[in-house]
């Protein structure tokens, strides 16, 4: 076994993604193996991120400055102690709804409990993370604060973004600017109409032919917006696979 | 003949590899077009396949040989293939010797780039670990425990949520 080099014994680990259970086991064999396991482990975030003994590891993560943030808040931190492994810059997915769930867990087993300090808890460890791993290759989160996000994003593939309001969808616009690296955007809201018109002109136009998956929901699309589409689609050949979900008032078989 | 860099080798056409230690196998030409064993090969009569000793490149040209009809799959279906985790009987039959033959099965394919067969192999290594405990698998794979006590409990306590998920 030790005459195989690293990269097959990450082949063989591979083998047990999404298996947290197996990953840990094998990590207690040797150093070696650890140092090949542990990044597949903490890889991508899952259910076990709302796990407060995760959250906990994330906030030993936290720098000064995203300490803080918390200042005002007067709450005790995590007691600083040094990681067997930088663990935060492992993580390649930041779901926001995990982290919530997970902070909330967590701020309920101490006296600390209130739903702001949640969002600011939340907030410092998604701009932790981005800091900490600027590969992060996919991104889910609410459109609040996405412009301190969004500044942090140095790589992106895989956008999801819910809650839409006009100032996160130009704060999208300027993040498409930046960085064309983006393969999938995801936009869901519950209200419809969650872009303008003008707003969805100016989207469009900043989506790069490296987009392969376009998906807004609940949008409510007219003659106009249909004819800005379609000159999308001429221009962004690139895209495989795009969805617009909602009611639509133009019936795209009347059109010339 | 052309150089045998084209896939358009016929069933009839062959080539001779050699292996490290000078053993020669006349193989049909298709299965070193479609694997880069041809990288070795330069176009003349015989190609010799550096770091891979005769034992294991006649198991390794068994392998081939067997699956030489198989679909090619592309690049993009990397995650498609390490999440399948059936592995055929003839496979099972193949890859059941011994575990140093394993081993030197899985380097060899992963010298020579056949991606199929190393997969292959580290599935079944894989498969070895599944239901063994760390001691066992330390025992099954002469592996030293390197931990100091301190550095395993550290690693415990921050990795042990991992066990519930």
């Amino acid at each position: 076994m030790d005459s195989l080099p690293n990269e097959c014994l990450t082949s063989i680990f591979e083998n047990f993604e999404n298996n947290n259970r197996l990953l840990y086991k094998c990590s207690l064999i040797s150093r070696k193996w650890c140092q090949i396991n542990v990044p597949i482990l903490w890889s991508e975030p899952g259910h076990h991120f709302k796990d407060i003994r995760v959250i906990e590891i994330l906030l030993l993560s936290l720098n000064d400055e995203e300490q803080f943030q918390l200042v005002p808040f007067m709450f005790d931190l995590p007691k600083k102690r040094n990681l067997s492994f930088n663990y935060s810059s492992l993580i390649n997915s930041v779901l926001k709804i995990d982290l919530n769930t997970g902070v909330r867990n967590w701020l309920l087993s101490t006296p600390h409990c209130n739903d702001e300090l949640q969002v600011r808890i939340v907030d410092s460890l998604i701009t932790m993370l981005l800091r900490s791993n600027e590969n992060i290759k996919r991104i889910s989160i609410d459109g609040f604060n996405t412009n301190l996000i969004f500044n942090h994003i140095h790589n992106i593939h895989y956008l999801d973004l819910c809650e839409l309001t006009r100032e996160t969808v130009n704060d999208l616009i300027s993040l498409l600017n930046n960085h064309k690296t983006l393969k999938t955007l995801r936009l869901f809201s519950n209200r419809t109409n969650i872009i303008e018109s003008d707003q969805l002109e100016n989207l469009l136009s900043t989506i790069t032919n490296n987009l392969k998956t376009l998906y807004i929901s609940n949008h409510r699309m007219g003659r106009q917006e249909g004819k800005m589409f379609a000159k999308f689609l001429r221009r962004n050949t690139g895209l495989t696979s795009l969805t617009l979900k909602g009611d639509s008032s133009w019936d795209p078989s009347t059109e010339e | 003949m052309d150089n045998g860099t084209s896939n358009s080798a016929s069933e009839n056409e062959t080539i001779t590899l050699k292996s490290c230690d000078g053993i020669e196998f006349h193989i049909d030409a298709r299965i070193a077009n479609r694997y880069t064993l041809l990288n070795n090969w330069n176009g003349g009569e015989s190609a010799c396949i550096p770091n891979v000793n005769g034992k294991v490149l006649e198991k390794v040209l068994e392998w081939c040989e067997h699956h030489i009809n198989d679909p090619q799959l592309n690049c993009g279906d990397d995650d498609s293939r390490r999440r399948n985790t059936i592995i055929e009987e003839w496979d099972e039959n193949f890859l059941s010797c011994d575990q140093d033959m394993l081993f030197e099965i899985i380097l060899a394919a992963n010298y020579l780039e056949i991606k199929p067969l190393l997969d292959l192999g580290c599935k079944t290594v894989a498969n070895m670990m599944k239901s063994k405990s760390p001691e066992e698998i330390r025992s099954a794979f002469n592996i030293d425990n390197d931990y100091t006590p301190e550095e395993e409990e550290q690693f415990r306590k921050e990795n042990e949520w991992a066990e519930d998920y």
